[in-house]
């Protein structure tokens, strides 16, 4: 997974979730709490109208209202009230299923047989009072006009239907028939004056009035305050309670979804934060580590190097060892046959002189030899065996020299007895390793010419060192320099012609020369012209198991034994120089009396122990 | 080094599970405790609508000072301005017309006119006080002004118009249009229209001689119109003619006592009262009860302008209305009561 398609999937869900608290929250507000308790007040304040208008009915009903100002404005304010409750409800979105519209319309049409009701309650009224109120004061007028005893049952009649009336007014008896009665047959009465019959008609006609419209008054009043405004009121308000009951808990649901995801996408972008830091120390860690790796790959590259140096070294050293001790040995075993040779070399030629001599005497003293000898002479040629056999002989010898001198120089390279610090003639080892590669300085098939060789020794003191390795340096300079020149004159059409080359030497040669250069330091350069190094290998030529030549002809470690020897080994310096197609100089500068030699070995050798 | 850091956010990722679920049990609790509910009271709200303001009156009659109708000045200066513009009709008639506010509001014609001189259903109730009418028209058809206005606007007797017809008048105008922009968000509609006339006629309201006494002025009245007061009260006529207007808060029937319609010559439909508008029996011969401010002013009288005089309407009121005879004496003294009723400001045109 990359890291960039972790971003997408996290930005993605973060954005679901962002899109669902949205939504949850515009969920929850649907239900409006400050709408909801301003409805709630205003049904609480319609019902209140309601029963506020009904006190005031029976209040008029009473007298206590001295006018129907505030009935109508009640009944007014309740219609008002009501129509703006009906638009408040109609703006509200009721997401369950209800019936208010109905209920609103229906309580609407029951207010407005309620106003009806109570117009016909004030026409009504009206009437009544003002016939309570006149109706004893002429009544009463009456009997006191009505003075003689003619007309004393009519008075009486009255008295007693002012009684009853008053007991039937204020509800004490329900005498309604008898005072009808009463009114009935004081209508037919005829009293002494117009006036009176006047008069007594005005009780009869209020009379009558009052117990005609008091029953449907009183009547009209029960229907008003029972008619069910209030009923549909307290339904309306219940039924509502209900709905938002129902729309809170929907409200509340989504409140809870909201809080959830609220959560979920808190804990989400906390986590996510967290992995980032994570993720930023595990980079952190992983650098280190990879750096840690890195260094320790090195580490290991080192040692795998200097491993393969010692290992090298130590193949080298043993197989120097070997080699120094066969040479050791190989010249041990012929130096006694030679000395066996060389010695009775002496013997052989002063026998055969002798022999000779004798001959010569025998050839004097008998001069005519015998038959059979004369064909001897002549068959063994024995004057040119007498000329020939001295140079034999003193060839011979000079063969032994040589062979000595081999023997001496194989010894001296293997310094088998010398593996301990001593004082040592360089120009001796350097001869000695010359002597070893003479062979491959003679000419060729493909080179006319041999190396030559030549030697500016300078004078300079023993210096202390472990010869063996030294000379082991010497072979390898050498023989390097031997590779470049025949690489360089091999197969060379000009090769040994004098001059006949710009470059003046056409000749393959090597040049030696010693010298001191301070008191302390020996100074020994081996110079050739031949093909030089190109500057790939300068940069190699010093890492061990680098080589130019083919696969078995060369190890590779000759030039960094060498290099180690002389830095390491004897606290030296290998310096070299090297023109391409001109040829190399090498030299190997190293102290003449180095005390810390013993102690660079030691090291060296606890060094390949450890490793 | 990497090993402390493993440790750590093994620690945290515990951490972070056991606060989750502590945060969703914590969540789960708090709102099924809130389903409990009313956390908040809007008590300004519940509080306001409790109050009731019903004036409650104690005397019969009350001042006009009494009557507070919130008005806005720009609406009356509009309303004011339609009243009188004929542009609202198609026969040059205005509401003035019929309702002159130079002659107390009234055409003073027994019924009112129409553009061909035909006589109307009604006489032409004043359009002073009008708004503390409970109910508008002589038979109370309509609930408020505004509802008033659109029967002479559309009858083709009166104005004959309609609001398609009035609407792009008066946007033609362009002072109209600023006028009406200026009050209302919409421009120039029926509803405003309607509005602003309305609101201008609740603004007609006539402080009389009789207010300054009921707010305690001993003297604004004479004598014998406080005596009138008195027989007004004693006599009855107080049942009906009642409230801050004297009346025009209630329905009352025309001949009570007596039936009153059989004793007059050319009874017309029109007589039936409310009975038009209900259909029931009982409604049968009943008007809105008129309101008796400036009634000395308002001749002739009765929904059919067929009484001339006040002495006559008291008359006639006494006997069908309250069942008894009124002494000319007294008739005189409730005259006087009534004449104590006119604005004081129209007695002065």
């Amino acid at each position: 997974m990359s890291s960039k398609s972790i971003g997408i999937q996290h930005i993605a869900i973060s954005l679901i979730m962002v899109v669902l608290l949205t939504f949850f929250f515009w969920q929850t507000q649907t239900f409006n709490l400050d709408q909801h308790y301003q409805i709630i007040a205003h049904l609480r304040y319609v019902r209140k109208i309601n029963a506020i208008t009904n006190t005031d009915v029976l209040k008029s009903r009473f007298s206590l209202n001295a006018n129907y100002d505030s009935l109508v404005a009640d009944i007014s304010l309740l219609q008002a009230e009501t129509s703006k409750l009906r638009d408040s409800f109609t703006k509200i979105n009721f997401k369950v299923k209800n019936n208010f519209s109905a209920k609103l319309a229906a309580l609407q049409s029951t207010i407005k047989q309620k106003e009806a009701k109570i117009d016909k309650f004030k026409s009504q009224n009206a009437i009544l009072q003002n016939s309570l109120l006149y109706f004893p004061t002429v009544t009463q007028d009456l009997i006191n006009k009505l003075n003689n005893l003619e007309e004393y049952y009519v008075s009486a009649q009255l008295n007693e239907l002012l009684q009853n009336q008053l007991a039937y007014n204020l509800n004490l008896r329900n005498n309604l028939a008898s005072i009808k009665d009463t009114l009935n047959e004081l209508a037919t009465i005829k009293l002494s004056s117009p006036e009176l019959t006047n008069q007594l008609n005005n009780v009869t006609a209020h009379g009558k009035t009052i117990i005609s419209l008091k029953p449907p008054l009183d009547e009209l009043v029960a229907d008003i305050i029972s008619l069910s405004t209030d009923e549909e009121i307290n339904n309306l308000a219940l039924s509502y309670e209900q709905a938002s009951k129902q729309m809170l808990m929907i409200a509340n649901y989504y409140r809870l979804l909201l809080y959830i995801t609220a959560i979920i996408l808190l804990t989400y972008t906390a986590s996510l934060y967290r992995l980032y830091q994570r993720n930023k120390i595990l980079k952190i860690v992983n650098e280190k580590l990879a750096n840690k790796v890195n260094q320790r790959t090195k580490e290991l590259e080192n040692t795998l190097e200097k491993l393969q140096k010692s290992q090298g070294k130590l193949i080298q050293a043993e197989k120097m060892s070997s080699l120094g001790r066969l040479v050791a040995g190989v010249a041990h075993e012929i130096n006694n046959p030679i000395n066996f040779i060389h010695g009775n070399l002496t013997h052989i030629n002063n026998y055969t002189q002798d022999l000779l001599n004798l001959n010569l005497l025998y050839q004097q003293e008998f001069p005519q030899p015998t038959e059979v000898i004369e064909e001897h002479i002549v068959a063994i040629d024995l004057e040119f065996l007498g000329e020939d056999l001295p140079k034999v002989i003193s060839s011979i010898k000079a063969g032994t020299e040589r062979v000595r001198e081999i023997v001496t120089s194989l010894r001296t390279f293997s310094r088998l007895d010398e593996s301990e610090i001593k004082s040592v003639d360089l120009h001796e080892g350097i001869d000695s390793t010359l002597m070893i590669l003479n062979s491959r300085l003679q000419e060729r098939p493909s080179r006319p010419c041999e190396i030559k060789i030549i030697k500016n020794y300078g004078k300079i003191p023993l210096v202390k060192c472990y010869a063996s390795q030294l000379n082991q340096v010497f072979l390898n300079i050498i023989s390097n320099a031997i590779d470049a020149l025949e690489l360089a004159f091999d197969k060379n059409p000009h090769c040994c012609e004098p001059l006949s080359d710009k470059n003046g030497e056409t000749i393959p040669t090597i040049s030696i020369s010693t010298q001191l250069n301070n008191s302390n330091q020996v100074a020994v350069s081996i110079a050739d012209n031949g093909a030089g190094i190109t500057p790939e290998v300068q940069q190699l030529m010093f890492d061990p198991f680098f080589t130019t030549k083919s696969v078995g002809e060369g190890t590779g470690l000759g030039l960094s034994i060498s290099y180690q020897i002389v830095t390491e080994g004897h606290g030296g310096e290998l310096l070299w120089d090297s023109q391409p197609g001109k040829g190399s100089r090498f030299m190997i500068v190293i102290p003449v009396n180095n005390l810390i030699v013993r102690k660079n070995l030691k090291t060296t050798t606890q060094k390949l122990n450890n490793v | 080094m990497i090993k402390y850091l493993v440790k750590i956010f093994k620690h945290y990722n515990l951490l972070i599970i056991f606060t989750f679920i502590a945060v969703i049990l914590g969540t789960t609790a708090f709102s099924s405790f809130l389903n409990l509910q009313p956390l908040q009271v809007n008590l300004e709200t519940s509080f306001q609508a409790e109050a009731v303001d019903i004036n409650q009156s104690q005397r019969p009659i009350e001042t006009l000072s009494t009557v507070n109708f919130e008005l806005d000045k720009n609406k009356l200066a509009l309303g004011k301005k339609l009243f009188s513009d004929s542009s609202l009709s198609s026969n040059n008639t205005s509401c003035a017309t019929c309702h002159n506010l130079d002659t107390a509001g009234i055409d003073n014609l027994p019924v009112s006119l129409s553009v061909n001189n035909q006589p109307l259903d009604f006489n032409a109730p004043t359009v002073f006080n009008s708004g503390l009418n409970f109910k508008q028209f002589w038979d109370g058809r309509a609930a408020t002004l505004e509802d008033q206005i659109e029967e002479p606007i559309n009858n083709p007797l009166e104005m004959a118009s309609s609001w398609s017809e009035i609407i792009p008048k008066l946007e033609s105008d362009s002072e109209y249009v600023k006028a009406f922009d200026n009050i209302y968000d919409d421009g120039i509609k029926e509803g405003n229209i309607k509005d602003a006339i309305a609101d201008f006629e609740r603004s007609l309201l006539t402080p009389s001689r009789f207010d300054s006494f009921l707010e305690g002025e001993e003297n604004a009245i004479t004598s014998q119109e406080k005596k009138g007061y008195e027989l007004f009260q004693s006599y009855g006529c107080i049942a009906c003619h009642q409230g801050v207007n004297v009346g025009g808060n209630m329905f009352q029937a025309l001949g009570i006592f007596n039936d009153y319609f059989s004793q007059q010559d050319d009874v017309s439909s029109n007589d039936l009262g409310r009975f038009n508008i209900t259909q029931q029996e009982s409604d049968r011969y009943v008007f809105k009860v008129p309101s008796l401010r400036n009634v000395e002013l308002t001749a002739p009288y009765f929904h059919d302008g067929h009484v001339e005089t006040l002495t006559e309407a008291i008359k006639i009121m006494a006997e069908y209305q309250l069942g008894r005879a009124i002494p000319n004496e007294d008739i005189e003294a409730i005259t006087a009561f009534l004449h104590s009723l006119n604005g004081i400001d129209l007695e002065e045109k």
